[in-house]
């Protein structure tokens, strides 16, 4: 891997961390659990839109591997992990759509996730209703930040390219 | 693309718009009486609360405290950081849970069983 390439996912990887630290200083919304804004999955978005599904991949195990030190509890871990990958799958599948609807997507995919694992640890599937909630989260925060990486995206295509 | 676009925001629309009949209706479900206690997956207690005139409190496990009186369920203390449980107040109907992801419990509500019924008439 090209050192520039290397330095880019690096910087990535930090600025999720970053926003994830952002955010967890936010107070919640409403007091829904799991509804939170996620600003740090836009970093995953934008190693897939510049680099590729193994780049994005990468970003990502690294990001919740480091949030969840951060978060200091295991079982956010297992949260993270599973929104993860049913996000990254969703973000894979919908390769024709347009970047903000993916974004949508993939954190409903997200959620979706998320409340399984809440379903398993709890044992009770009466959390899936929690998705009523969380799908309308999802799609406003999702779409808004998908729009901001492709805002991103358009004004970084040169740099991302190589000098 | 402009196509795709209009799809997708047609479909996102009516997902919310499904989404939010879906919690309205929840929240027209009649009061449920009883509160199933759930830890780690377990049933530990089921409390009736709609007959209490005085406010219960109910410990879970080693981190949580469930107050249940007349009118409704709540969670009273948890000891994780979010406190999310808490911040979700009363419940007295609807499918909604009253959930602490991080110590595992959650408290449903549900009808009192037909025979109870029948003894209350």
């Amino acid at each position: 891997m090209k050192a520039r390439k290397m330095v880019l996912l690096a910087v990535l990887v930090a600025m999720g961390c970053g926003l994830f630290v952002l955010e967890s200083a936010v107070p919640p919304i409403a007091a829904v659990p799991g509804l939170k804004l996620g600003l740090a999955n836009i970093v995953t978005l934008l190693a897939m839109e510049w680099f590729g599904r193994k780049e994005a991949a990468m970003v990502l195990l690294c990001r919740i591997l480091l949030t969840s030190l951060f978060a200091g509890q295991a079982v956010y871990f297992l949260y993270s992990i599973a929104g993860g990958i049913a996000c990254y799958l969703v973000l894979c599948l919908f390769r024709g759509a347009p970047l903000w609807a993916r974004s949508a997507l993939a954190a409903i995919g997200h959620n979706v996730g998320q409340v399984t694992v809440a379903a398993v640890l709890t044992g009770s599937f009466s959390v899936y209703w929690l998705l009523l909630y969380l799908i309308i989260g999802a799609i406003i925060s999702g779409s808004l930040i998908g729009v901001a990486a492709e805002m991103v995206t358009r004004r970084m295509k040169d740099f991302i390219k190589g000098d | 693309m402009k196509n795709k676009n209009l799809l997708y925001i047609a479909v996102f629309s009516a997902a919310i718009i499904l989404c939010v009949i879906g919690i309205l209706a929840l929240q027209t479900r009649p009061a449920q009486g009883v509160a199933d206690i759930y830890l780690e997956g377990e049933l530990v207690r089921s409390v009736e609360w709609a007959s209490l005139e005085q406010p219960m409190e109910i410990p879970i496990g080693d981190g949580n405290i469930l107050c249940a009186d007349g009118e409704g369920v709540w969670m009273k203390h948890a000891d994780c950081p979010d406190q999310l449980c808490i911040k979700q107040g009363k419940i007295k109907g609807g499918a909604l849970s009253i959930v602490c992801l991080p110590n595992r419990v959650t408290v449903t509500l549900r009808a009192p069983k037909a025979e109870m019924d029948g003894v209350a008439r």
